[in-house]
């Protein structure tokens, strides 16, 4: 079953003289193993948005159900909690344990699992992250390195073994190796165990390559929904929003300007580089 | 999360009292606060109240701001009327149950502290409200410039000060951010008694803490690469100048000071 958001208005501070309207009728739904990126230019609503995927914003109105359960049910929500994984940007500043291991057990501890079962789920998680847990789990989380810390946060929350996984920007400040692992990590997530996953990001060039559906967010309206291809052959709206095209398609388009001719609108780098080498392989 | 806390926020704004030097605004809150005490019956009670309704409107602070200052304050204002209610002797029996006596000396005295309470905390956030917490500190700072004869560190008070207060809102947002992570997480800070609520906050406390001292060290580094180096020679960008209607406030202010000594102590 799948989140199904119907209508979904949201106001910071509604009555008051410092009410903010965030989001205005969104009506959006994730399916199960999908893998939705969302985009759009600083202020969007974003980060409201995602917010209400698992219960911590309620909406001013209309509705969320996760897999039927509405997140405004007050004792529904650890149910929901559970469901909907939520990774925040910088998540490795919510670590707080003694050591890894108390702190990836956290979560399930948190749903109420007895020790083994949490004991399992956090040497499972950190394997997933990729953090050997005969290294990792008795070390304090304050003296791993950045891109460790992430992994660690990351595997408190897939301790949950949730059925979707939110991600606000979880590759923001990483260098170009632990962007490539948190990546990978997600994907296989998505293979392994069919997790739908809903990211967050400014860089086109990740939701291009991995994700099937793009939500164009801008000014808390959702301006457009649609597969990579539909959403980045509507280029110039995008650059109009403060956003920007993935490489391969700014790529493509500069080179049909020098008279190269593309017929095809890439939007992933690996597609647009067989195709040249082809090419140029065909010339020689 | 808390942004419904009026105390100690500033609303920018270009009233009369806004563009009052932050010095005087500071000493005539030390003469308001002195009005209300030397107050010592009802109807004289009158004069703050409406020295009070004239702050707010030369202020342009819209009631609602006034209600909102006290709404934190709501239990300690109901907790000093109750007690003061109970606490005091008199002789004029109003209601009587079996210990339980309520006296007309009890209720005046209630009514009366209750009103100087709320008269001292609505007077005081007109000062926050109409004062940038910039210009605040940097007339406190020269306020209080003359105590470094005697090695008073009035600059490096005033310094602290403004850092704390930048950083309030970064450190509740901050608060925010974390609760709703560990909240993710599946974290309950709504329910069990009130251990373990405060147990539940570990899980937010050591993260904002770790923050903060972070924050600090950045921060530090960021003033000493720009070569902050303490108070000494330092100028700056705004010098802060006394101007007619500072002269003008502190004499209404010192008239209504006067009249109210005047009034209790004629006979009426």
């Amino acid at each position: 079953m799948p989140i199904v958001i119907e209508q979904l208005s949201h106001t910071y501070l509604p009555g008051s003289a410092l009410a903010y309207p965030a989001l205005s009728d969104i009506t959006l739904t994730v399916s199960d193993g999908e893998f939705l990126g969302v985009i759009g230019h600083t202020g969007s609503g974003k980060s409201t948005l995602i917010q209400h995927f698992n219960g911590l914003l309620l909406p001013t109105s209309g509705s969320v159900h996760v897999d039927g359960l509405d997140t405004r049910e007050k004792k529904l929500r650890k149910q929901i909690r559970s469901l909907v994984g939520m990774v925040f940007q910088y998540p490795e500043y919510q670590l707080f344990e003694e050591t890894v291991e108390r702190d990836v057990a956290f979560g399930p501890k948190n749903m109420g699992l007895d020790d083994a079962e949490a004991a399992t789920r956090v040497s499972e998680a950190l394997c997933l992250v990729g953090l050997d847990p005969a290294e990792f789990a008795e070390k304090s989380p304050f003296e791993l390195s950045g891109g460790e810390k992430r992994r660690a946060a990351l595997a408190g929350i897939l301790a949950m073994r949730p059925k979707y996984l939110v991600l606000d920007e979880p590759m923001a400040c990483l260098d170009p190796r632990g962007r490539r692992e948190i990546l990978a990590l997600i994907e296989s997530l998505r293979r392994d165990f069919g997790t739908g996953i809903v990211m967050v990001s400014h860089s086109m060039d990740d939701v291009a390559m991995y994700a099937d559906r793009i939500a164009v967010l801008d000014k808390g309206s959702l301006y457009l929904v649609g597969s990579p291809e539909e959403v980045f052959s509507r280029g110039a709206e995008l650059i109009e929003m403060g956003l920007n095209l993935p490489q391969a398609t700014q790529l493509v388009r500069a080179l049909r300007k020098r008279g190269v001719p593309i017929e095809h609108d890439y939007f992933r780098m690996d597609e647009l580089t067989k195709e040249l080498v082809g090419r140029w392989r065909h010339e020689r | 999360m808390n942004a419904n806390i009026t105390l100690g926020q500033f609303l920018p704004g270009d009233s009369a009292v806004h563009r009052l030097d932050p010095r005087t605004k500071i000493l005539l809150m030390v003469v308001y606060i002195a009005i209300v005490f030397v107050v010592k019956s009802l109807t004289v009670f009158l004069l703050p109240v409406v020295l009070l309704v004239v702050m707010f409107a030369f202020a342009h602070v819209p009631a609602s701001y006034f209600f909102s200052s006290l709404k934190p304050m709501r239990w300690l204002l109901a907790f000093m009327f109750v007690i003061n209610l109970f606490a005091t002797t008199g002789d004029t029996i109003l209601f009587q149950w079996k210990f339980i006596r309520l006296t007309q000396e009890a209720l005046l005295q209630a009514a009366f502290m209750t009103l100087r309470l709320i008269l001292l905390v609505a007077g005081t956030s007109i000062l926050t409200l109409t004062t940038s917490p910039i210009a605040l500190t940097d007339g406190l700072e020269k306020l209080m410039s003359p105590l470094r004869k005697l090695h008073f560190p009035a600059h490096e008070l005033a310094m602290m000060m403004t850092i704390a207060l930048r950083f309030i809102p970064t450190l509740m947002e901050e608060t925010d951010r974390i609760q709703k992570a560990q909240m993710a997480r599946g974290a309950d800070f709504e329910s069990g008694n009130i251990f373990q609520r405060a147990k539940s906050m570990i899980p937010v406390l050591v993260p904002l803490f770790v923050s903060a001292f972070r924050r600090a060290d950045e921060l530090a580094m960021a003033m000493e690469s720009r070569c902050y180096h303490g108070g000494e020679g330092r100028t700056r960008m705004r010098e802060l100048h006394f101007h007619w209607r500072d002269l003008t406030a502190t004499l209404l202010l010192l008239l209504v000071l006067a009249g109210i000594v005047v009034w209790e102590k004629l006979p009426l």
